[in-house]
């Protein structure tokens, strides 16, 4: 069979891994607005080399509306106008845009391949459970938000929580006829991935080994320390008073 | 022998269930994200009150060592996510706390339980009180750069301490998320035999 050749640079498991956690440790240390512009330019970059240039978009318009809500919340502030909302707009704004940078790593590590990650992770000398956990709760939240769609849709062919009105006049009924099918289908879902995991001998000790070979090679290296460099270069000029 | 740590099957039970439950967190907070009254007194008893449900099926489920550690761990990484690692750092040592708290027999009470659950959304209520503490300089920086002069932006920060650290406020807000979680306790109690042992789950 031919290979066809890839037309872009795919990065290893643990590169997501490390740029989230540079993304994280970033966030912490830059606080300016233009640093903080110039963490975000840079995570893009790093999408738009790893061929996930369909995902610039979305991000720089997420960018732009927790920007806005910042803008806004601050304007009220400064005009004294409802302070407990303005104060609280302000912060939604703020902190919406600094985690963009993580959770836009966080993405792209659940998209990995669920066996290339576990094996990404224990290469890193991970505990296996670890690998387990991860997979598991990258994986979990869209089969859950699913799971609440169609049963959203279910209850509300039984004229359950149809509209904003009837959902605040019957809230207790409503939140108790979602919630518990809701819990009911996750323990389900948790079992039948406890059995899957099982009968692929997750639970074993050994070394867990990839269908696709996992390699971290001098690109992932330089996109790791392409994200370290922004991040310090930044850092650094904060400090110094230029940003 | 009877295990007494989470064997595979229990492990994702608990790790799903928790999302669920940070979901449910995130989710509660957010009719209510634009009002700081709201979000400080009520928000984090709220959800402490709903998801005592999913925490009750969670110690009947699985009443062993390792699931009083995941539920907070959990919730705890959703604030590493947000920037806020020193309050991650305070779920990681409460994931321990309620640990030590279900040894001894803890699972086998009907009270003892209920003490991790309204230790989680009582720090849950000051996460927001800590993150304001911790990033008090990237908030004056940004108030300046999105056009308030630096005194102003100073002044309001200030006032945002003055309610977030006021005293009485904390107080309130302890008090009041621990009423909520217990009673979401009492919720969860009554759920399970209405709802999950008829169903057969637990």
């Amino acid at each position: 069979m031919e290979k066809r050749k890839q037309s872009y640079f795919r990065p290893d498991p643990r590169t997501w891994l490390l740029l989230c956690l540079l993304g994280i440790a970033s966030i912490l240390l830059v606080h300016s607005e233009i640093g903080g512009l110039c963490l975000f330019l840079g995570c893009l970059l790093i999408h738009l080399l790893t061929g996930k240039a369909n995902k610039i978009l979305p991000y720089a318009l997420y960018y732009l509306v927790f920007y806005g809500i910042g803008w806004a919340g601050v304007r009220l502030l400064d005009s004294n106008v409802a302070f407990s909302v303005s104060s609280m707009l302000s912060s939604i704004g703020i902190v919406g845009r600094k985690i963009l940078i993580p959770l836009s790593f966080a993405t792209a590590l659940a998209g990995e391949a669920t066996g290339s990650l576990m094996a990404a992770l224990q290469a890193m000398r991970f505990p296996k459970a670890v690998g387990i956990a991860v997979a598991v709760v990258l994986r979990f939240f869209p089969t859950i938000s699913g799971e609440y769609r169609a049963i959203r849709s279910s209850q509300r062919f039984r004229g359950i929580g149809v509209g904003v009105v009837h959902t605040l006049t019957h809230l207790p009924s409503t939140v108790e006829y979602i919630l518990i099918p809701l819990i009911l289908r996750t323990t389900k879902v948790a079992e039948e991935l406890s059995a899957s995991m099982t009968v692929r001998g997750v639970r074993f000790s050994g070394e867990t080994i990839s269908y696709r070979p996992i390699h971290f090679s001098w690109k992932d290296g330089a996109l790791c320390v392409f994200m370290a460099v922004i991040a310090g270069a930044v850092f650094v000029l904060e400090k110094g008073g230029v940003l | 022998m009877k295990e007494k740590v989470l064997g595979l099957k229990e492990f994702v039970i608990v790790l799903l269930l928790a999302c669920v439950e940070t979901a449910i967190a995130i989710v509660v907070a957010m009719p209510f994200a634009a009002n700081l009254q709201l979000v400080y007194f009520l928000v984090p008893g709220l959800a402490g009150l709903i998801n005592g449900i999913i925490y009750v099926l969670l110690i009947k489920k699985c009443p062993k060592i390792g699931t009083q550690f995941i539920i907070p761990m959990i919730y705890g990484l959703y604030f590493l996510f947000t920037g806020s690692v020193y309050v991650f750092a305070f779920f990681a040592i409460l994931a321990v706390v309620n640990e030590l708290i279900m040894l001894g027999g803890g699972y086998r009470s009907k009270i003892r339980p209920a003490i991790p659950h309204a230790l989680t959304w009582m720090l849950n209520s000051m996460g927001s009180t800590l993150t304001m503490l911790l990033f008090r300089d990237s908030l004056v920086q940004s108030y300046v750069a999105m056009g308030m002069d630096a005194a102003s932006a100073d002044a309001a920060i200030a006032s945002l301490e003055g309610f977030w650290l006021a005293p009485q406020n904390i107080a309130i807000a302890l008090v009041a998320a621990a009423a909520l979680s217990i009673a979401g306790y009492a919720l969860g109690m009554k759920m399970l035999g209405k709802h999950f042992k008829p169903a057969g789950v637990v």
